[in-house]
């Protein structure tokens, strides 16, 4: 019984980590696109 | 089944334990923050062995009241609220839930930051479990009960610290960010000062608060820029100007959720959700261009242009709507910034015969071929808005150009309130009205976004600016301004 509640633990605790990695992966790809450099930016 | 020493020693050691692993993932955490140096934190679990190590010797009471509230404030400050809270909750709470309002905003980071939160909270759960177990076979009622208190009140208080959005509705900040200083500094700094003019102008039934920002020469100091006033001033509405800027605001606008109206001219800004321009595109200032130059019976048109993002733009949709009419380009010269001598561009072009030189340049430049065409005797000179930053502006009488309109009465106000600054008509129509469209969603009180998305036409300063609904372009008509004696004015008729 307890060994099954750590299992549940770790498992929780994997699943929070790769939400988060998806949902970190998805906001940044926004902020950083490939290529959006100094140069590649127009100015006004 | 343990005795109460051997669990004591059992949950002292597990408590200990989870507080150091709480404390390990709190300062890999905050290495993202603080660099390197906040592996430091580490050192407070060598105090919490020592104490546990004194207590063991001793029974000494101060040894586990140190012990207890050390380990109150790492599970509070830094499981508690900074991992669960302001990590955990927040980063799926603002996933799941984004118009919630609840969760603080929260800059883009990286994955490791986030799991060092996430790990933090789960071993400061533990930490709280264990520590409680440890502590409640000490039986000294005051041990149980201090430590629950500073729990319950400083979550409260650091959550309460940590800010929501939702919270703080009685002063509304619009964050305002163009460059202050650098080579564009003239411009923002014209920039801010409309958008001040607008706000002093402005009767409102709430409150208002300009927080400007210099978003600086480089896309790194734009970013800091912009972070500091969405994850930190809060604010819940953004004009900036200059779409180098403006590229690097957009993210940060969609992902928070915040309207930017932005005076830039790079269209793909204007996503129609968040992000919006007002300012002519490059298609509306060459398409006005090309009526004046029919009007003026142009047929053959030079072009000497620097070559420049937005220059570039401009001369692609001249070249455009060129194609559509009955005149021609006869000659074009794209140079850099740093040419200073243009005679022999000039007399190549002048030996094609055209009716009107276009030129477009930033200064110095611009200037520089100013004088090197009056030195040339050629005053048939024309532009897109370039003619607008001359600082030497007798050097192109009798030129025309197309730039923004500009309401008589802003103009006569600015220039009376800052004497000292240029009026930039591209910019400062723009950015007064972009006040005022934010301020109208406010006092609408309805969502500002949604305000916002719903604003298809606008007179103000600038005169009419249309958007297409869905488009994230206001789109105005420029109008043509000359050069006389030394001054722009906007051409009658």
């Amino acid at each position: 019984m307890k060994k099954l509640r750590w299992i549940v633990v770790v498992l929780v605790v994997l699943a929070l980590l790769g939400g988060a990695y998806r949902i970190v992966a998805e906001r940044n790809s926004a902020f950083f696109s490939p290529g959006q450099t100094a140069t590649s930016m127009p100015m006004h | 089944m343990m005795n109460t020493a051997q669990e004591r020693h059992l949950f002292a050691r597990l408590s200990f334990a989870a507080l150091a692993l709480t404390l390990v993932f709190t300062s890999l955490r905050h290495v993202y923050r603080f660099g390197w140096v906040a592996l430091a934190f580490n050192l407070v679990t060598v105090l919490l062995l020592l104490m546990l190590l004194w207590y063991r010797s001793t029974r000494h009471s101060l040894a586990v009241w140190i012990y207890a509230l050390v380990g109150t404030w790492v599970v509070t400050g830094f499981g508690l609220v900074d991992g669960l809270w302001a990590g955990t909750l927040s980063l799926y709470g603002r996933y799941f839930f984004p118009n919630a309002g609840i969760f603080p905003r929260s800059a883009p980071r990286p994955f490791g930051f986030e799991a060092a939160a996430i790990l933090a909270s789960v071993t400061s759960v533990f930490a709280l479990y264990y520590g409680f177990r440890f502590l409640r076979t000490i039986s000294r009622p005051l041990l149980l009960i201090v430590p629950l208190v500073v729990i319950i009140a400083g979550s409260a208080w650091g959550i309460s610290q940590k800010g929501s959005i939702a919270g703080s509705d009685d002063v509304i900040r619009i964050g305002v960010i163009v460059p202050t200083h650098g080579p564009a500094a003239p411009l923002g700094r014209a920039f801010v000062r409309a958008v001040e003019l607008a706000k002093d102008k402005r009767a409102t039934h709430r409150r208002y608060e300009l927080v400007i920002a210099d978003s600086g020469t480089s896309p790194k100091e734009t970013r800091a820029s912009i972070e500091r006033l969405v994850y930190q001033n809060n604010v819940k509405a953004i004009v900036g100007g200059i779409s180098l800027s403006g590229q690097i605001v957009k993210p940060y606008a969609t992902a928070e959720r915040i309207p930017h109206l932005c005076v830039c001219s790079v269209q793909a800004i204007g996503d129609g959700v968040f992000n919006f321009t007002n300012i002519p595109l490059p298609e509306d200032e060459s398409r006005r261009w090309m009526e004046e130059a029919q009007r003026r019976g142009i047929r053959k048109i030079a072009i000497l242009a620097q070559t420049y993002p937005s220059i570039d733009g401009h001369i692609r949709a001249l070249t455009k709507e060129v194609t559509r009419s009955d005149a021609r380009i006869v000659y074009a010269n794209r140079f850099p910034a740093s040419t200073t001598d243009f005679r022999t561009m000039i007399d190549e072009a002048r030996r094609a015969g055209p009716d009107v030189y276009m030129i477009e340049a930033f200064n110095p430049a611009l200037d520089i071929l100013g004088k090197q065409l009056s030195d040339a005797g050629i005053h048939n000179v024309a532009s897109i808005v370039a003619l607008a930053i001359s600082e030497r502006k007798d050097l192109f009488e009798g030129a025309w150009y197309t730039d923004s309109s500009v309401d008589d009465d802003l103009r006569a106000r600015f220039e009376a309130k800052y004497p000292d600054t240029p009026f930039v008509a591209h910019m400062i129509p723009y950015a007064y009205d972009s006040f005022n469209i934010l301020v109208d969603g406010f006092e609408s009180r309805r969502d500002i976004g949604d305000y916002v998305r719903g604003v298809t036409r606008h007179t103000g300063a600038a005169g009419t600016i249309e958007r297409a609904a869905g488009s994230g372009n206001f789109r105005s008509r420029p109008a043509v301004w000359v050069i006389t004696n030394g001054k722009a004015h906007i051409a009658k008729g």
